[in-house]
Order: C-alpha cells, then structure tokens, then sequence
C-alpha cells in the first residue's frame, strides 16, 4: 500500500532523458529532411518550360476542323469542276441535281429573255401600228396579241350596236382582268390605262387620218352634242365603223395592257427567276470562294502537316523558346512540385510578344503569374522571323506547357 | 544552410540566445514529462486510496497501516494521516467536540495547503518560459540583424543574396524561441490545470473526513452521555 505511493515521487532522470531524446530527435529530422530540400535550391536556375504546341499551335480540335474543311474544300472544288463543265460529267448525284437545275434555270432565263424580248418587239411594233393608227393594223395587231382579242374584236365589228360593243368591251374587260391575275387594283389601273389607250387611240387616229378623225370626231360631237339617233346613215355608219375601230383600238389597248401586264409579270418573274439566278450564282460564287479558302487551307494544312523542313525549323523555334522561358523563370517560393501551367502566347510576325495568358490554370495564382513573367521577360523570340512562313504562322499563336519538373524532387 | 550551419556562424550574441533557448525548451521539455508523470501517479494513488478508505476498513487500521514518514505519504492519503492522527491526539485530551474538529480542520487545510504546493512546482518555470522565450528569440533576432546591416553598410552592393543568410541566421532565433515557448504554453495550461482538478479532489475527501470524524465524534459522545 505504502510502496505506490513512494513511487509517486518522479525523479529528474527519466524525464531528462527524455526530453534530451526528444531534441535529438527533432534535430535529426531537420538534418534529414535538408539534404531532401538542397537540390531544389541548387536546380533552381535548371528549369524545364516544355512547349507542347508545335503540332498544336492549331491544336487537335482545330486540326480536325482543318480536315473537314479539306473534305468540304474538296467537294466544293468537285462542285465548281462540275459547274465548269456544265454536268458533262456528273459524278455525284447531288452535284448532277445542282448543275441541272442550273441548267434548266439558265433555259429556262433564256426563254424567258427570249420571249420577253419577243413580246417587247411585238408591243414595239403594236405601238408603231397605233402609231400609224389604222384600224386594219390594230385589228392585226389585237389579233396577233391574243387570239381571244381577235375573236372578241371580230365579234365586236359583228355587233354594230354600241351597247353591245360595250358589253363585248365589258367583257372583254372583265376576261382581260381575270387573266391579267383578277385583281381588283389591277383592273382599276387596267381601267384607267384603257381610258388613258382611248384617249391616246383616240389622239392617234386624228394624227394618222386627219380627215376621218375630224370627222368622226365632229361627227361624234355632233351625235353627242345634238341627239342620240339623228346622225345620218353614213356619218352614222362611219361613226358606228369608227367607234368600232375605237372600240377595237379600246379593245386592243385593253388586250395590249393586259398584254403588258401579263409582259409585266413574266417580267416579274424574269426578274424573280434572274434574282433567284443570281442568288444561285452568288451561292456559288460563295461556294467556289469557300472552296478556294478551303482549298487554301487545305493546301496549307497538308503543307504543315507535310512538310518535316518546316516541322524541323519549327523545332528548333521550340527549343529556342523553352531555353529563354526556362532562363527568364525565377521559382516563387512556397511552391509546391508539380504543378505545371499551359500559357497561351501570341507573337507578332517579328518575334514580339502581343499577350501571354493563362489557357490552363495550375491553381495557384503566384505560379501563374510566375510562367507569364518569365514568358514576358523572354519576350522577343526574335528567331521567329528566321522559320520559314508557313511555320512562322503557326508559331504566331501557340500554347505553352509549362512544367518545372526540377520542383518535383 | 542546415540548422547547424546557421548556429556556427551566426554572432556571439545570437549563439548565446540559441543556446539559452535550447536549454530552456529542454528544462521546459523535463518539467513536461516529469510533472506529467507526477501527476498521473498522483491521480493514479489517490484513486487507489479512496477505493481503499471506502471500503469498510477501519480507520484504525488504515491509519496504522500508513507510514509515519510525513514526507512518504502525499496526497489523500496523508490529508487522512494528518486529520486522523490530530483527532485522535485531540480526542482523549478535550471533552469540546468542535475544539477537536477545529483541530482536525486545521490540520488538514495544512496538509492541502502542502499537496497544493507540491502539484504545482515547477509549473511557474513552464510559464516564465512560455512568456519570455519569445522575448528572447526576437531579441536574437533583432540583434543578429543589427549585425547584418552593420555588414550592409561596408558592403558594396546591397542585394539580396547578401542581405538573406544574415536575415535567415537571425531570424532562426526567433524560431527557437517560438519552438521553446509553444510546447511551454500549451503544457503548461494542461498540467496547471490536471493540478487544479487534483487538488479539488483532495478537498472533496477532506471535506468528507471531516464530516465521518465529526460523526463519529458527536456518535461517543452521546455514548458517553
């Protein structure tokens, strides 16, 4: 009972030894772990920037989007072949399709050009048949325009009576104006253009034949101005043969602006069918100038991509740049191995650094900040201008892995 | 650039404070362990005591069977020897019941007064240490930069490479003092504080060997009545 509590006495020595022991301890340690710590500050001028971007100054991502662009160069420069060759040889179906729908549009342009052309020189020498205002050559004239005028013409002489004619006048009108689109804004202007086609009928009857067209005009006056019915048969018979004529020309004029108008419209539609032309030609003039910068491309990719001489110069170029940024990179302390940065430096055609930025963070700001100093001190890669051009405009954006790999032990 | 090499050449001064402040963090490292130890044992015996003094066994008997050495029975159990053995001095000698316990009391609140005593040497050293050796190590440090820009001023160019072993050698000193006083504090603070809840457990027992001696007392008492 009494030996425990004796015991409870605690000498100096165990714990002396203990607490020496445990200073030794720590102090070895120290001494231990410095040897570990010493080669990092003695390969600390002895620094690894790694540039990992000579094939991928595009990158991969951008390589394949070369080599879609080489497949779509390649058959834009199918479809431009067999545009040029105007279909002789379809080889694609697609490109067989396109070439003869272009074919067919440009037919089918010419035709309309060609009728357009026609129906010009017909209304030409319509107007130079009223300008010459006799009734035979309007008659001709209303018949050559459409053989419905004719017949309606013809049926309108058969009729002697005004309101018959009228009616005939009518309905011609009305004919006209369904196949002129049946408009009803285009039959008020159809209205009017004819009224405006009398007058001008009207006016070249009296310019063509003087005589008749005073008479016919006094006599017309006179029938107006006096009575309905007390003109005399043959003033009445020259007013009925000129208010036929008139009514033929009316008629004519009639069929002649519906004549215009179907022109009008064809034009339209030569116009829609030339615009939807130049649309499809500026579609492919489009396409052959994409296919020509794809072409360019393409021959540019297959000139990094084949040529190993310029691969080589590129390098060097990549040694270059890592010795400098290795050189100019100075260790931020506290950082801990491993950790490696991907910058993304551009330079100007004569080496000079237009801005380095971070693509790929470390994680740690201060080591950021440390690759993009050493990047910036390193700045003029004046050896740029020495690679030959293709590889020079590859290196005018490329991607830099940095990676201290001395940090890692 | 290890530890030793800053030591050997860093100045006198600095060496001086290095040294004293290594045998501070030792001496402060002894006394952890040393009172450490102590008080375990301590907490150890009074625990074996009290499962001892409560187990039925005569207080007679128990008091015989402790040593006469006062100096060999600390803690509970020499609160008991010191009470027991004034209440059985007292008791024959007095018919006053609270003169005996007056006795009694006395003599137990000395020997607390002892056990608190000895719990708690040399845990003012773990606080001299824990407060000043800071003080000690920035004090190297001040001076061994005060050296360093003594060296500065004749020297050439003043760069960095000559300025940083001087600032490293001065300002390990403060790192020693830190590496002295940290443990210093934080053991101190445990061990004061293990004391402390020891103590109060001695008190407890007192307390109680006041009240069983007052019974007992007061029970002969009225058995003589």
């Amino acid at each position: 009972m009494s030996q425990p509590e004796i015991e409870q006495r605690v000498g100096l020595g165990l714990p002396v030894v203990l607490a020496v022991g445990l200073h030794l301890v720590i102090l070895i340690l120290t001494l231990v772990s410095w040897p570990e710590s010493e080669p990092e500050q003695t390969s600390n001028t002895i620094v690894n920037a790694t540039l990992v971007s000579t094939e991928t100054t595009t990158n991969q991502a951008q390589q394949a989007k070369a080599s879609k662009a080489r497949d779509a160069a390649e058959k834009a420069n199918e479809q431009q072949s067999a545009k040029e060759k105007a279909a002789k040889e379809a080889e694609l179906a697609a490109q067989q399709q396109k070439s003869a729908a272009l074919e067919k549009a440009s037919e089918l342009k010419a035709q309309q050009q060609k009728a357009a052309e026609q129906e010009k020189a017909e209304a030409q020498a319509e107007a130079a048949e009223q300008l010459k205002a006799e009734q035979k050559a309007a008659a001709e004239a209303a018949a050559q325009a459409k053989a419905d005028a004719a017949r309606r013409a013809e049926e309108a002489k058969a009729i002697a009576l005004d309101r018959k004619k009228a009616e005939a006048e009518k309905q011609a009108k009305e004919e006209a104006l369904k196949k002129a689109d049946a408009e009803k804004a285009a039959k008020a202007k159809a209205e009017q253009e004819k009224a405006k086609k009398e007058k001008a009928a009207e006016e070249a009857r009296k310019k063509a034949n003087a005589d008749k067209a005073a008479k016919a005009k006094a006599d017309a006056e006179a029938k107006k101005t006096d009575a309905d019915k007390a003109a005399k048969a043959k003033a009445a018979a020259e007013k009925a043969e000129k208010d036929k004529a008139a009514k033929a020309a009316a008629e004519k004029a009639a069929k002649e602006k519906a004549a215009k108008e179907k022109a009008a419209e064809e034009s339209r539609k030569k116009s829609a069918a030339e615009s939807a032309r130049k649309k499809a030609l500026a579609e492919k003039a489009a396409q052959a100038s994409a296919g020509s910068l794809d072409s360019l491309i393409d021959n540019e990719s297959d000139a990094i991509s084949g040529a190993k001489q310029a691969a080589q110069a590129a390098n060097g170029f990549v040694d270059l740049v890592k010795k400098y940024v290795g050189q100019n990179w100075s260790r931020p302390s506290g950082t801990t191995p491993g950790k490696t940065v991907t910058l993304r430096v551009s330079l100007l055609p004569t080496g000079e650094l237009v801005s380095a930025a971070v693509k790929k963070s470390s994680g740690d700001s201060v080591f950021d900040r440390s690759a993009i100093q050493a990047v910036q001190k390193a700045a003029p890669f004046t050896e740029l201008q020495q690679l030959p051009s293709g590889a020079r405009s590859k290196f005018r954006n490329f991607d830099l892995y940095f990676n201290p790999e001395d940090l890692g032990r | 650039m290890s530890i030793i090499s800053l030591f050997v050449n860093a100045s006198l001064v600095v060496q001086v404070v290095m040294v004293i402040l290594l045998a501070a963090s030792i001496a402060s490292w002894v006394l952890i362990f040393q009172r450490g130890m102590a008080l375990s044992r301590a907490k150890k015996a009074y625990t074996a005591f009290e499962k001892r003094f409560w187990s039925g066994v005569d207080l007679n008997h128990l008091y015989r069977e402790l040593p006469s050495d006062e100096e060999a029975t600390p803690g509970a159990a020499g609160v008991f020897r010191a009470g027991f053995r004034e209440y059985s001095r007292l008791k024959p000698k007095s018919d006053d019941a609270q003169a005996v316990m007056d006795g009694v009391q006395r003599s137990m609140r000395v020997t607390l007064s002892r056990e608190e005593e000895r719990l708690n040497i040399s845990l003012p050293f773990l606080a001299t240490v824990s407060s000043v050796s800071p003080y000690v190590g920035l004090f190297g440090t001040v001076w061994g930069i005060m050296g360093s820009f003594q060296a500065l001023g004749t020297a050439q160019q003043a760069t960095l490479t000559t300025v940083a072993p001087w600032i490293a050698e001065a300002l390990v000193a403060t790192a020693m003092g830190l590496f002295a006083a940290i443990p210093a504090v934080i053991f101190y603070n445990r061990l004061a504080s293990r004391a402390d809840q020891l103590l109060g457990r001695y008190e407890d027992f007192a307390e109680e060997l006041h009240s069983i001696l007052h019974r007992n007392l007061h029970s002969r008492g009225s058995n003589d009545a």
